[in-house]
Parts: structure tokens; C-alpha cells; sequence
């Protein structure tokens, strides 16, 4: 049967676009007719009531009780190298000044951001990524709540926690950086010392350490290149034995494209870099050594996996 | 960046007018994505609240984009604290009068299976199965949302169709 064949069959089916006569000879077969049942059953039900007038007002009076808090002065950041710096979409410098209350950060994809925290600690949160911490309370609590990735420079002063769902970070006066994607969390210390936590474990680290914690596991390596910074703020992604799925995902942070894939691969793992204003370049530079086929359509910035190269 | 004036959503007029337009779709894509509608009404409040806070630098034409990313941000997070949380779709039937004795009859039985079987959809099936059947939204419209191609929302739904008819045969 037609619609045990082809993946989009009935989609095209309700959607009117079959011919005449395909949908005829369809609709006259034993699941033809259950699938209209189907279809009609599904006229018996309808999401719950949401009311949004009422839903509106209680905005209008958390709007009128908390006026605007939030003062933000945007720069353009111009100490990246030049040529990085030129290519970029879009990395601007989010100052908080003098700010109350909670502050939630959130990149897009191919944005970056920096934030200074209110003691002087620097944070470079990349993209696709959300920061959220309690500014009132900082002197007392420095303790800020990390989706995705960021690079932290901390000033010297009491306990810096970085919670994330796969674990958290703690350091006193240091720069490292977090990446916490999926079920992975990774963590890099370039200064000073760190301690990771997740689960039942602890681990010290001291520069050119890293730590990966995967599925409660906890993995430790060592950087050779280390550097001042992670490669990502000048602009390169790099990727150290990861699955094929945390590469796709950092594709799509990277340069938001769509990625339309079986899961087949997902044992896959891939250790290398790209430029993030290249997409071309950096798809060749991810799925050649993995002998993926692939297509990517740069107008719609659709890729789609096709499997191995046979 | 901030946003000319005239083409900011500061404004209480458009603002209001995104809220009444935006508000009930974005809170059933959270419902039917998340499966929580307490948790979607809040995270709805929520990102509109936060919109209303940067109202100077969102156009209106990315003000949609803008309260749908922020929203998924923060229910996840929402969820990610509250690990052991009750899926609850929160469907209602429809009544006799609503559908005519007729129909009524031939179709609540199999109507409340289908209730059960689409809450056993994985959640990307789910998800476009309801915004087509409930919100009445186009593959591409669920395709733009999803950020995914038009293709893979039609496997999707024929996917969803497939399972829903075997599952419904069982109950």
C-alpha cells in the first residue's frame, strides 16, 4: 500500500494533495476508512479553555508593579582580532549597571554576548546560551546558573558557583570555561583552581586540565593548546571527541541552520574545528573526515543528512 | 541594538494587541511540546513579561521569535528543576451540544481513545499532530515554528497518524 511506502503519504492525504483518484483508492480500503474515522474522532476533542483577557490583565498588574529595572548600555566589543572582528555577525558588550533583581541573559544563534557581573567578573556567553543570576544578592551569593557555554574571568572574592544540570563548578578567583550541552558538561580551567561536582563526584582541576562528565561518568583530559582564552571567542568552534549529535547542535548554535536527520549516526564522534562565519567550510570540515554524505541548501539553511558515503 | 520607536513594541496599544494575537498559540505550542499547561500559562506570562522589559529592542516583526525562544528557555529550565513532573495535556471532549447527538454517539468512544494515544506520541510527533489538528496551522507554519524543514514536519505527521491508528486498535 501506498501509504506503508512513502514516509509523507498521509500527510499529503489530509493536506488534499493527493490526485482524485489515488485518494479514492486509498480511502476505499480497510485502513483507508480507519484513518477517517480517525480524522472525525479527533473533531470529539479540543485543548482546555485559556482564557486570554484575564490572562492579560494579571500581566497589566505585574507589568504596573514592577517597573522597568533594567538599564543596559551596548557597545560594539572591538579588542577580538581584527579579522574576526570584521566578520562576526553580532557580538556586542551588555553592560548591567547598577541593575536589581533577577538578570537572565539569552543569546541567539551566531550571537555572542559579554557580561560583567556586578563585582568586576567577566563572563563571555556563547551562542545559543542562557546566564541567569540574582544581582541584588551578589555580594553575599555569587552564583550564577549557566544553559549552553560561556568562558568566566572571576575576580578574586568569596565562593563563584556555576550550576548546570549535568553539575556544577565551583572556584574562588580563576578563568575557565563551561560547556554544558545535552547530557554533557565539559569544563576547561585556564587560571587558578577549580572544583567540578556532579552527582557523587568532585574533581580539582588546575590549568590545562579539563574534566568531561557524561552520563554521571567523569572523564579527565588534558589540554595541550591551551591558549588565554577558548578558540570559540575568536571566532573557531572546537569539538573534542564528541557524538555526532552535540556537532549538529553546535552547527545550529553556530550558524542557526536547520538539520534534518535520522539519528542513524549518533554513535558517531567527531574531534575537530570550524570557523563560525564560514558554514560552508566548516560542514566540509565536520563531514568529510566522517564520511558523511550531506546537502545543504544555503538559501532556506536547510542540511540534511543523508548517511555514510557508500 | 534598540529598535526605532515607531517599530518597537513599547507601545501598550501593540504590545496588548501581540499579547491577545500571540498568547493563546504560543501557550498551546507550550502545552503540546511540554506537556504541562500550568507550566505553559505561567512561562507564557513569563516571556511576555520579559518582552515587555526589552520592549526597546524587539521589532515587531521579531516579536514572535523573540517570547517563542524566550519561553522554551524558560520552561526547560522550569523542568529541568521539577525532574518528576506530571505530563498533563489537559484536553477536554467536546459535548453532545457541541457536536450534534449524532456524532456524538459515533465518535466519543473513539474520540477518548485517541485522547490516550496521543499522549503516548513521542514528543516531536505530538507536537505537530495537535498544531495542525487543533490550531489548524499549515506544515509550513508548524515547519517555521519548529525551526525544521517543511519535509521532516510531514514525516512527522505521517508518522503520528500511523502510530495513533495502531495505538487506538489496542485500547
Amino acid at each position: 500500500m501506498n501509504w506503508e511506502q512513502d514516509d509523507i503519504f498521509l500527510s499529503k492525504w489530509l493536506n488534499g494533495e493527493l490526485s482524485e483518484e489515488e485518494r479514492l483508492a486509498f480511502e476505499s480500503t480497510e485502513e483507508g476508512k480507519e484513518f477517517i474515522q480517525l480524522m472525525k474522532a479527533s473533531k470529539m476533542i479540543k485543548p482546555s479553555i485559556y482564557d486570554v483577557e484575564s490572562a492579560l490583565s494579571d500581566l497589566n498588574r505585574r507589568i504596573e508593579a514592577n517597573p522597568k529595572q533594567v538599564q543596559k548600555q551596548f557597545w560594539l566589543q572591538t579588542n577580538f582580532q581584527l579579522a574576526v572582528a570584521a566578520s562576526v555577525a553580532l557580538i556586542v558588550a551588555v553592560v548591567y549597571l547598577f541593575t536589581l533583581g533577577d538578570q537572565d541573559i539569552q543569546t541567539g544563534y551566531s550571537e555572542q554576548e559579554i557580561v560583567l557581573l556586578p563585582d568586576g567578573s567577566e563572563v563571555k556567553v556563547n551562542a545559543a546560551s542562557q546566564l541567569s543570576y540574582a544581582a541584588d544578592s551578589w555580594e553575599e551569593n555569587r552564583s550564577i546558573n549557566l544553559v549552553g557555554e560561556a568562558f568566566f574571568k572571576v575576580k578574586k572574592g568569596s565562593t563563584f558557583d556555576v550550576k548546570t544540570i549535568n553539575g556544577n563548578v565551583q572556584v574562588l578567583g580563576t578563568s575557565f570555561n563551561v560547556r554544558s550541552r545535552r547530557n554533557m558538561l565539559d569544563v576547561i580551567c585556564y587560571t587558578g583552581k577549580v572544583a567540578v561536582t556532579a552527582e557523587n563526584t568532585s574533581k580539582q582541576l588546575t590549568p590545562g586540565q579539563m574534566i568531561r562528565i557524561k552520563d554521571g561518568e567523569m572523564i579527565e583530559f588534558k589540554v595541550l593548546d591551551l591558549g588565554d582564552e577558548p578558540t570559540w571567542t575568536n571566532g573557531i568552534t572546537t569539538l573534542e571527541n564528541v557524538d555526532l549529535p552535540v556537532v549538529l547542535d553546535e552547527l545550529n548554535h553556530v550558524f542557526g541552520i536547520t538539520v534534518e536527520y535520522d539519528g542513524s549516526l549518533d554513535h558517531l564522534s567527531y574531534t575537530g574545528a570550524f570557523p563560525n562565519q564560514q558554514v560552508e567550510a566548516a560542514l566540509k570540515l565536520v563531514f568529510e573526515p566522517l564520511d558523511i554524505a550531506y546537502s545543504f541548501d544555503p538559501s532556506s539553511k536547510e542540511l540534511v543528512i543523508h548517511g555514510l558515503n557508500k | 541594538m534598540e529598535v526605532a520607536e515607531n517599530d518597537n513594541v513599547c507601545k501598550q496599544s501593540v504590545y496588548e494587541d501581540l499579547f491577545r494575537k500571540l498568547a493563546p498559540l504560543l501557550r498551546n505550542f507550550l502545552m503540546y511540546k511540554f506537556q504541562h499547561v500550568g507550566y505553559a500559562e505561567d512561562t507564557v506570562q513569563e516571556a511576555f513579561f520579559t518582552l515587555w522589559q526589552n520592549c526597546k529592542n524587539v521589532s515587531k516583526e521579531l516579536a514572535k521569535a523573540y517570547v517563542y525562544r524566550v519561553a522554551q528557555n524558560q520552561i526547560i529550565k522550569k523542568l529541568e528543576k521539577d525532574k518528576v513532573h506530571q505530563k498533563y495535556l489537559s484536553f477536554q471532549s467536546k459535548t453532545e451540544e457541541e457536536v450534534g447527538p449524532d456524532f456524538y454517539l459515533e465518535y466519543h468512544e473513539l474520540g477518548e481513545k485517541l485522547k490516550l494515544a496521543i499522549e503516548q506520541l513521542p514528543d516531536g510527533q505530538r507536537e505537530v499532530f495537535l498544531m495542525h489538528r487543533f490550531d489548524n496551522k499549515s506544515y509550513a507554519e508548524i515547519a517555521e515554528e519548529l525551526e525544521v524543514s517543511v519535509k521532516a514536519i510531514e514525516k512527522r505527521m505521517h508518522k503520528a497518524l500511523v502510530k495513533l491508528r495502531l495505538v487506538c486498535k489496542k485500547l
